[in-house]
């Protein structure tokens, strides 16, 4: 039971931990919380629905076209959201996402309604054995896929020249102006880059789970949750967060109560707030 | 002082326009009485189609002479599913307009905001669709049976086939665990043990933890008192994790999207539901509620049309317009045979004459289940 409960911890904490990067990449570089960063994972989803269930598109053309989409809207939220409100107050740019993110949510809603849906094209299939526990080949290709993923991001912060320049962007911007770092486009980018990751983060708890408008706002959550226990602005610290908070949460519901499933992970994140308030890997001292 | 002067007046002249209002109420012969449900608002579906099938009862007893030679009129307040909403249109319809009937709520929650105002006012509150358990002894009167009457065929299903020892995930709201309950009484009085039961957010799609435990703790099967939204979730994952204990279901099955979306992993799925109305007088009423609203009739239009036929059978009997003698007619009224299913309160006013129906998923469709026989009364265990 034990290794069936970790396993299953770790396929829901391996999307939270993409949700999770999203955010500590925005609050990284920009200081800001995209609050629409679940949302787009909603949208990620139902754009792969709309391609590849509803029009019958290519799977790998539709999960392009879904991600890239999900770029764009994160370029929109950077534009629109974000932009304008740099200078305002803190707050400002924390309230236009929540605005973004209940939009997005309604806008989905208008069009495909309230109800569930599913991107499994067949049937369900039986998972197969793994020592004493149950894992099926989607669960297999999403633990994989997260882990490219991680360490994609992760040699291109630090193995390219784009990459040299966030890192310089997220360490102090004025400098990075100073040395000819066009800021405005590595913000850009890196908001696209976050939405990428969150849309694709729905596509595959799509396969996983079924799509509704609401779907986004209990990972947005998490990953949120996830990004600030490992430490906001730490990209590993987002990984290990968003693999905590799934393992524990299954735990959790496997040996306290289910009920407490999604309380276990605000608990976790309480007590660290308590104890170490800048996350597992935070820096000492963040700005704020 | 002008302005105080000034909002005097306004309050004498509206005291004034008040009293004309309520003149008016008792110059007219009509016989009037109140409906309250959301009729705009998230649950709209449900009001309009109890209002429509209302409307379709009026219009009947108005064009044969009303009831006892006075019109029918019904007064129809919106909650929005709101109970603050709620309770003011109750305080209208009891204070104001002094109606001795109001059919209503929708929601659960709504039925129970306003059940105390029906008390104090003495007026008969009838609710067409509202099921929760938690209403029964508020001295409301339904039309549709309370979720426990289903958990306890759920149950009788249970034990007739044969198993012992069960497990129930459920969501953690006023329906689901109305329906755990009723279903782990039934169950155990009848000798069978309940192992485990875990309840969740409405808004859980993972079920795979509560699904092991299910696997690990070798029970003859597992009763899901879940939404749609969430038993399809559970019956996917039960499949990939292997789990193969049967898996009883509730009148959330009756939803087609479970079967859309969980196809072949629904199959085989036992569930009770209440009887679908069927016959002629349900075959009578479509034909009219379709030639009104060019929409096909449903179980809540049904029961509104019920709800006003009801209360018209009780005042002929009572001879009386006022809230408590219809009420005691109320429990006089025996096998009442409406359009949604036959009615028979009990001492609580719950309907307990409803009929159930076991029902299997057979290639994509619910079809009637001969495992028990096909249609059984509910106990008010």
């Amino acid at each position: 039971m034990l290794l069936q409960f970790i396993i299953n911890g770790i396929i829901a904490g391996s999307l939270y931990s993409i949700v999770a990067l999203g955010y500590t990449l925005i609050y990284g570089i920009a200081r800001r919380i995209n609050f629409a960063q679940g949302e787009i994972y909603m949208f990620g989803s139902f754009c792969f629905f709309a391609f590849a269930v509803e029009r019958s598109v290519h799977p790998i053309f539709s999960c392009i076209l879904a991600i890239f989409l999900s770029a764009i809207i994160g370029l929109l939220i950077e534009r629109f959201a974000y932009r304008p409100l740099q200078n305002a107050s803190r707050l400002a740019p924390l309230i236009s996402t929540i605005g973004v993110s209940i939009f997005l949510q309604g806008f989905i809603t208008f069009l495909y309604g309230p109800n569930s849906k599913t991107l499994r094209q067949g049937e369900v299939e039986a998972g197969f054995d793994f020592f004493s526990a149950t894992i099926t080949k989607t669960q297999i290709v999403i633990i994989f896929l997260c882990i490219i993923l991680m360490v994609g991001l992760h040699l291109l912060l630090h193995l390219t020249k784009f990459g040299k320049a966030v890192r310089t962007t997220a360490e102090d911007s004025e400098i990075a102006i100073t040395v000819g770092i066009n800021t405005t486009r590595i913000i850009q980018a890196v908001f696209a880059i976050s939405a990428a990751l969150a849309g694709a983060a729905g596509i595959m708890a799509g396969f996983n789970n079924t799509i509704e408008p609401t779907m986004g706002t209990v990972a947005g959550f998490k990953g949120f949750t996830a990004a600030v226990l490992g430490g906001i602005g730490n990209i590993i610290g987002a990984v290990l967060g968003g693999f905590i908070i799934g393992i524990a949460e299954n735990l959790g519901a496997g040996y306290i109560s289910s009920e407490y499933k999604d309380t276990v992970a605000f608990i976790i994140l309480f007590i660290m707030l308590l104890f170490r308030s800048r996350g597992i890997l935070g820096k000492k001292a963040v700005r704020l | 002082m002008k302005l105080r002067y000034r909002t005097l007046n306004i309050i004498i002249i509206l005291a004034l326009f008040s009293i004309l209002l309520v003149g008016c109420g008792k110059l007219s012969k009509n016989l009037k009485f109140g409906f309250i449900g959301p009729l705009t608002g998230p649950a709209a579906a449900w009001g309009i189609a109890q209002k429509n099938g209302i409307e379709i009862a009026v219009e009947e007893l108005n064009s044969a002479g009303g009831i006892n030679g006075r019109k029918v009129e019904i007064i129809y307040e919106d909650s929005q599913m709101d109970s603050n909403k709620a309770i003011l249109a109750m305080k209208k319809l009891t204070g104001v307009d002094k109606v001795p009937v109001v059919f209503g709520e929708t929601a659960s929650a709504q039925t129970l905001a306003i059940a105390p105002v029906a008390n104090t006012a003495k007026v008969v509150l009838l609710s067409p669709i509202s099921s929760s358990t938690a209403i029964t002894g508020t001295g409301v009167f339904r039309i549709s049976p309370a979720d426990n009457f289903q958990a306890s065929i759920a149950a009788k299903l249970a034990v007739n086939k044969g198993y012992k020892r069960g497990a129930i995930i459920y969501t953690n709201d006023e329906w689901g665990k109305g329906l755990t309950d009723g279903f782990k009484k039934n169950f155990t009085s009848l000798g069978g043990t309940i192992v485990s039961s875990d309840g969740t957010e409405g808004s859980t799609r993972d079920f795979r933890t509560q699904l092991t435990k299910v696997r690990e703790s070798n029970v003859d099967f597992l009763y899901i008192p879940l939404h749609p939204d969430s038993a399809v979730p559970v019956l996917q994952q039960a499949k990939e994790l292997g789990l193969t204990v049967p898996i009883l279901g509730t009148d959330a099955f009756s939803e087609p999207t479970i079967v859309q979306i969980a196809k072949k992993a629904a199959e085989g799925i036992v569930y009770v539901v209440a009887k679908s109305p069927s016959g002629k007088s349900f075959e009578d009423f479509s034909k009219k509620y379709h030639d009104k609203f060019s929409e096909a009739a449903n179980y809540n239009a049904a029961a509104g049309y019920d709800a006003v036929m009801v209360i018209t059978e009780a005042i002929k009997k009572a001879k009386s317009i006022k809230g408590e003698d219809i009420k005691s007619a109320l429990y006089t009224i025996k096998d009442y045979s409406g359009v949604s299913g036959v009615i028979t309160f009990d001492a609580n006013g719950d309907v307990t004459s409803k009929e159930f129906e076991s029902m299997v998923i057979k290639d994509g469709k619910g079809v009637s289940y001969s495992g028990i026989p096909s249609s059984q009364k509910g106990s008010a265990k």
